[in-house]
């Protein structure tokens, strides 16, 4: 059908008007002469034989152009000024680095962090205490910023994070002056010492090492496990029992106090539910309640 | 390819040229640069007509820009001017030879010449002249009247110069 169809539509004949060929013929009377499509036969087929250097010169022109086209350009490359360009690049670059390096190492290499002391009267150092143990125990109410201290822990920081750094710089908390001086007289002393003990066998007490920094109080363990601070008068009465030596007591009456807390201590020990230590002082509080049951009867 | 391409067509496209041009330098010129135009852009060349059709049209076309360059101004004659001219009969370019036509064309200022040739030769309307020569149908009219005139006159000359060289 559609061979048909478009054959139909190529045979299709409109006739044109008359006034189409009358435009034509007036035209051709009008622009063609015949005497001009005379001339024009005799001259359009005319040839004339062309010089011969014509042909070489053509072709050497094709050749020439051709090999300019097909001859890539080259751009002299000046190495002496791109090695230097390249040498200062890198140079300003590892300044830079430097730079940058160095400006952001106060606050993103070392990061300040407060640790909030313990109660000054809250803590017992153990001769005995190592690792773990070294860092002060923290009390449930230790608002108490008196023994404050200050740890810088070095974190190595990637490249290029000084500005993330400078934002969190407002984070950063910052120790007083007063409460980091008070942190390095108040620090506590720590000694992993293994206990020294003399021909008999007994401890020696080491005074330093549960004394205060102000030598006023002794700081021990309490029941409850609290560090707690007392007088530094019981410590006499601590290396005793402990079996410390008994030489301090050059007075008669201390050796009278010394004999007495020797039978105390004696009487104490028969009771199986105590179990006196060296480093807790459990045991006075109940020799106090002892003293006080043998003054009544 | 190109040598033979060159010498199938390189006579009929010089003579194309010697129409155009001012003298035979000119021509030499016209040819070459014609040449390694149809060279250059043989690809373009797509079937649709006849090669030596196309070829033609690039040397016209060549030759109509190297008209350009040398500033051709055409101006238009006027009315009383053009219907003098308007009957002049150029019929007795036929009874000279090819290349005494060529020459006589040469002789015409490079306007008459190039609307001669484009009109009488090649075969183009006024208003196609018109368009390639950057000019108004009217002017091209004039041109062309105005270069049959001259070569009525030149003929006439020439005819005359044969004769008494003839009885002498």
């Amino acid at each position: 059908m559609s061979d048909s169809f478009s054959h139909k539509i190529l045979h299709f004949e409109i006739p044109p008007p008359q006034e189409v060929w009358n435009k034509i013929a007036d035209q051709l009377e009008k622009e063609f002469k015949v005497g001009d499509i005379a001339i024009s036969k005799k001259i359009y087929d005319y040839e004339i034989n062309p010089p011969s250097f014509i042909l070489e010169n053509v072709l050497s022109a094709l050749d020439t152009e051709s090999s300019i086209k097909k001859t890539p350009r080259t751009y002299a490359l000046p190495l002496r000024r791109l090695a230097i360009a390249a040498i200062a690049i890198g140079l300003t670059l590892i300044t830079w680095l430097y730079i940058s390096n160095s400006e952001s190492s106060p606050t993103s290499d070392h990061s300040l962090t407060v640790v909030k002391p313990p109660a000054p009267n809250a803590y017992i150092p153990k001769s005995t205490d190592t690792g773990k143990n070294n860092q002060p125990a923290l009390s449930p109410n230790s608002s108490d910023q008196t023994l404050s201290s200050v740890n810088t822990v070095s974190t190595k920081k990637p490249l290029f994070s000084r500005r993330r750094n400078f934002k969190n710089a407002n984070n950063v908390k910052y120790a007083s002056l007063n409460h980091g001086l008070s942190a390095i007289a108040l620090r506590p002393i720590s000694v992993s010492a293994p206990p020294i003990y003399d021909d008999n066998g007994n401890i020696i007490m080491d005074e330093s090492l549960v004394s205060s920094p102000d030598e006023n109080y002794i700081i021990v363990t309490s029941p409850n496990g609290e560090q707690t601070k007392i007088s530094r008068k019981f410590l006499k009465m601590l290396s005793v029992l402990n079996g410390g030596s008994s030489n301090i007591y050059s007075t008669a009456e201390s050796f009278q106090w010394k004999r007495r807390f020797e039978e105390w201590r004696g009487k104490l020990l028969e009771q199986a539910s105590y179990i006196p230590t060296a480093s807790n002082f459990l045991d006075i509080m109940d020799l106090k309640e002892l003293i006080q049951e043998n003054q009544d009867r | 390819m190109q040598e033979e391409l060159y010498r199938r067509f390189a006579p009929k496209m010089y003579s194309v040229c010697m129409r155009y041009a001012d003298n035979s330098n000119d021509a030499q010129d016209l040819l070459q640069e014609g040449f390694i135009k149809v060279y250059k852009n043989l690809h373009r060349f797509r079937a649709e007509g006849s090669f030596e059709g196309w070829i033609r049209r690039v040397f016209i076309n060549s030759s109509i820009e190297h008209l350009r360059r040398k500033k051709m101004h055409l101006t238009n004659v006027g009315e009383k001017e053009e219907n003098l001219i308007e009957n002049s009969d150029i019929s007795a370019l036929d009874n000279l030879a090819e290349k005494d036509i060529i020459n006589l064309i040469q002789d015409l200022s490079p306007g008459y010449r190039t609307v001669f040739n484009l009109y009488v030769i090649e075969g183009y309307s006024h208003r196609e002249i018109g368009d390639q020569l950057s000019i108004s149908e009217g002017t091209s009219k004039s041109q062309l009247a105005r270069a049959k005139a001259i070569l009525q006159k030149k003929v006439a000359q020439y005819l005359s110069d044969t004769k008494k060289s003839y009885t002498r």
